[in-house]
């Protein structure tokens, strides 16, 4: 049974939780569903112990499992009894080798040689990693990346897994494979999410939110509607004939990725959506039209003229899957003054992205940090932009309100998803890239 | 990027056990400092090349000279200038071009210079990092340096695919009247989210264990029938080549 | 020492000696004079013993550049760039301490780099690999080189320290 009741505030003062306090019962499945922002990432570090002990800040009351108390211990204790898989899964990659990331935890718990080895095969089998084993961990693409945060966590097994946005980046047979694990799993389990998906259903269990610091029931989110009035224009973004290549270091080429385009285009104002398997090469094609990967074959044409690199990096905006990799400056005012807008239009941008120009970007919330990223290329005024798993880590109705702005300023959208859901209600066209092949469903 | 020298290979030399060859190649390369003899300084640097293209191929040998190339020629350039007072052995209209002092001198250095080179680049193209790791932690490097640089070879290829995203997301975000990445903001960039990441590598750290009092080791290097000749044969065989051609 | 600063001690070292290696093996700057580049890593030596003192410096610096020799394929320089960039950092940062403004000091703490670098590599240079005249030929690339790099490193510093708040924190 675990038992928590907790405050905390971090150094500056801003109030995270009030005492939030919940419970669950051993081998529940608890789910906790709120916004960006709310704390879901803090309350997953306070109770691994990174936070307060590496964050600073205030934090009062106790947490309990099976009547001992948890706050007492370091995190290096606490890792058999609650583990977690950290939202940006780069942030606790610490080895070079798959093999040695997942035998690094398993040493600290004082393991042979044989059950290291036994577990390892176990966890690699389960996430299917078996080839990977000896991989580079900066070869992986962000799915595999996911599995082996993942199959680290599995390999402890402690009495309580702490999935932070776990579902994020997998594909939807993946998710429903670690639905699966889950609802087998006789341990503890605690969900933390942006929004329920479609492939959590087979995971039963209560489901709570956080407002204002405390626990909260939680509402189901209500599919918003989306429409929007189109108007015809003329500006588009052609691409044809289009061969993308890549080879892996490492790898035979044979496992060398190629994704082929045979014509794809979009007009300004146009919403599209792009699905697919991870590694299929969504990320790849977007790099391509935003000018910063070269294809091998085929044109890119904007109005009919064909445009190189550098004329596409100023058509179209990219606003990639990890957005601290965009953010560079100390504020979030500074980051908007970036794009020699002028103050009234920046004031009024940041006020329809619910933003604060005082924040300072190394401390917003991953969710947030999205949304900094959607105003900045706002303001940049690209007639084509393309949102890239932008709806992680979002409610549907945040995401949906930036897409919905791009499109009002007649810039053509292109958002790439995993969430079925999310793609069910956007407008326009939906386009599948399968077997290394871009088409339209 | 990759944070790795290995060039993949099945020859006998990518076989030889690392332990065993870790102790060759720094016999090799220390014994190279006392070599004197004409035969010996051609010999040495000959058999490291060699050496070189027997596990690596030709291509491969080409790669690593052309590495070295700029110091030799350096070295051959500035000469004349070498021990200016000794037995002339060149001279061009009376004045002394190259003396034999000198001449010695810069064949020894050359040589010194191959074979080092050569030899250490074998090694280090026929090593997996992870498995120099684990060779110097059978030759007692302490558990955390051995962890550090672990970390280190990860964070390696980490920050610089960071560093090429920063200064791609940066040339879409540029004005446009502007062309070209600005330096000195992509780098501040780059340290700044460098930086970031130390404490939540440190809480990462903890959050596996490490510092909670026990740790086993795994994977580690295991000694085998045979091992001891290796070893014997890394000793045995650079000191007889040495004290022939010496 | 509780296990807890050696956990952030050895990340603190980790990801600085890797920091300079990525800004030694791909940040370079063309020199348009010469046709060829200067590599930034010592902006990052420097930044590193600034921001994270002298003895971070000293190991951070020292290793991040001899992993750089180890893995670019010069592994036969990687112990003298070890003792260079290592005793650059540990000078540069016992000159520069975080509370002293001055510029005065900070022009000392960037000659002192540009003399450690150039007098480093020249004496190591002659005693192992070379003879005198042909390393002094590299002595004025290397001024060049360390001197832009104590610059930057002062600038990445103060521009680093303005957007993370936490700086001071880490520091050993």
């Amino acid at each position: 049974m675990l038992n928590v009741d907790i405050s905390f505030s971090y150094g500056d003062g801003k109030e995270i939780f009030n005492h939030f306090s919940f419970s669950a019962g051993r081998g529940e499945k608890l789910r906790i569903i709120a916004p960006p922002g709310s704390g879901k990432t803090t309350l997953a570090k306070i109770l691994t112990g990174s936070v307060p002990s590496y964050s600073g800040g205030t934090l009062s009351g106790n947490v309990n499992l099976d009547g001992n108390p948890i706050l007492d211990l370091d995190a290096a204790h606490r890792m058999p009894l609650i583990g977690r898989v950290s939202q940006n899964t780069d942030e606790m990659m610490l080895f070079s080798s798959v093999e040695e990331e997942i035998a690094f935890p398993l040493c600290n718990l004082g393991l042979d040689d044989e059950e290291i080895g036994r577990r390892i095969k176990r966890v690699l089998s389960m996430f299917s990693l078996e080839k990977l084993e000896k991989a580079s961990t900066s070869e992986l693409s962000g799915g595999e990346k996911r599995r082996l945060m993942l199959s680290i966590l599995f390999a402890v097994d402690p009495e309580v897994y702490l999935l932070d946005e776990s579902f994020d980046e997998l594909s939807p047979e993946w998710r429903r494979k670690l639905s699966c694990y889950i609802s087998e799993s006789e341990r503890t389990f605690i969900i933390l999410g942006s929004h329920e998906l479609e492939e959590m259903a087979m995971i039963s269990g209560p489901v709570i939110s956080i407002g204002e610091g405390r626990a909260v029931p939680y509402k189901e989110e209500t599919l918003p509607c989306f429409s929007y009035s189109k108007r015809l224009s003329e500006t588009s973004l052609t691409a044809s004939g289009l061969v993308i290549r890549r080879r892996h270091k490492g790898l035979p080429d044979s496992d060398s990725f190629m994704l082929s385009v045979p014509s794809f285009s979009i007009k300004a104002d146009e919403c599209i959506v792009i699905t697919g398997d991870n590694g299929a090469g969504k990320s790849s094609l977007s790099r391509v039209l935003c000018g910063l990967l070269r294809e091998d074959e085929g044109r890119v044409l904007f109005d009919g003229r064909n445009i190189n690199a550098k004329e596409r990096r100023k058509a179209v905006a990219y606003l990639m899957q990890n957005p601290y990799e965009e953010l560079f400056l100390p504020t979030v005012m500074d980051e908007a003054k970036s794009t020699g807008c002028s103050k009234v239009e920046i004031e009024k941008a940041l006020s329809l992205f619910g933003l604060d120009g005082n924040w300072y970007t190394a401390e917003i919330s991953y969710g947030k940090a999205k949304l900094l990223q959607a105003l900045l290329f706002y303001l940049l005024n690209r007639p084509f932009a393309i949102f890239d798993e932008f709806d992680s880590a979002l409610p549907y109705s945040e995401s949906l309100k930036a897409v919905r702005l791009y499109l009002e300023r007649g810039a053509g959208v292109i958002v790439i998803t995993h969430d079925m859901n999310f793609a069910s209600i956007l407008p326009g066209r939906h386009i599948k890239v399968k077997e290394g092949v871009l088409y339209e469903c | 990027m990759n944070a790795d020298s290995y060039i993949y290979g099945t020859s006998f030399y990518h076989v030889f056990d690392p332990r065993p060859k870790l102790l060759f190649t720094l016999l090799y390369a220390f014994l190279s400092f006392f070599v004197s003899s004409w035969y010996g300084m051609v010999l040495f640097p000959l058999v490291a090349c060699i050496l070189f293209a027997l596990s690596l191929g030709f291509g491969e040998l080409w790669k690593g000279v052309k590495r070295i190339l700029p110091v030799v020629i350096l070295l051959l350039v500035f000469l004349p200038l070498q021990d200016r007072a000794g037995i002339a052995l060149l001279s061009f209209r009376g004045f002394v071009l190259v003396t034999h002092e000198g001449w010695v001198r810069v064949a020894r250095l050359i040589s010194r210079f191959v074979s080092i080179s050569m030899v250490l680049m074998l090694f280090m193209e026929t090593v997996r990092s992870v498995d120099i790791i684990k060779t110097l932690r059978y030759y007692h490097l302490p558990y955390s340096v051995a962890l550090l640089f672990s970390m280190i070879l990860r964070f390696i290829p980490y920050l610089g695919s960071l560093f090429e995203d920063i200064r791609d997301s940066m040339s879409l975000r540029l004005n446009e009247d502007r062309n070209g990445v600005p330096i000195l903001p992509s780098i501040t960039a780059f340290t700044l989210s460098a930086v970031r990441m130390i404490p939540d590598t440190a809480a990462a750290l903890e959050e596996r264990g490490f510092g909670n009092g026990r740790h086993s080791d795994y994977g580690m290097l295991k000694s085998y029938k045979g091992l001891f000749t290796e070893f014997m044969l890394s000793a045995i065989l650079p000191i007889i080549f040495f004290v022939v051609v010496r | 020492m509780s296990e807890k600063k050696t956990a952030l001690h050895i990340s603190l070292i980790a990801v600085s000696a890797a920091l300079v290696a990525v800004f030694t093996i791909i940040i370079r700057i063309p020199v348009p004079a010469t046709a060829g580049y200067i590599s930034l890593c010592d902006a990052a030596v420097v930044f590193v013993s600034y921001a994270f003192g002298p003895f971070t410096g000293l190991i951070a610096g020292g290793l991040g550049s001899a992993f750089a020799d180890l893995l670019g394929g010069y592994p036969q320089f990687a112990v003298i760039s070890f003792v260079v960039h290592g005793l650059e950092a540990l000078l540069a940062g016992l000159i520069v301490r975080k509370d002293s403004q001055g510029i005065m000091t900070r022009i000392i703490g960037a000659l002192v780099s540009i003399i450690v670098v150039c007098a480093g590599y020249l004496l190591l240079e002659v005693a192992f690999i070379t003879t005198f005249s042909s390393a002094i030929v590299e002595v004025p690339m290397n001024a060049l080189q360390s001197g832009v790099g104590a610059v930057v490193g002062l600038l990445l510093y103060s521009g680093v320290r303005k957007a993370y708040r936490n700086l001071d924190a880490i520091r050993w």
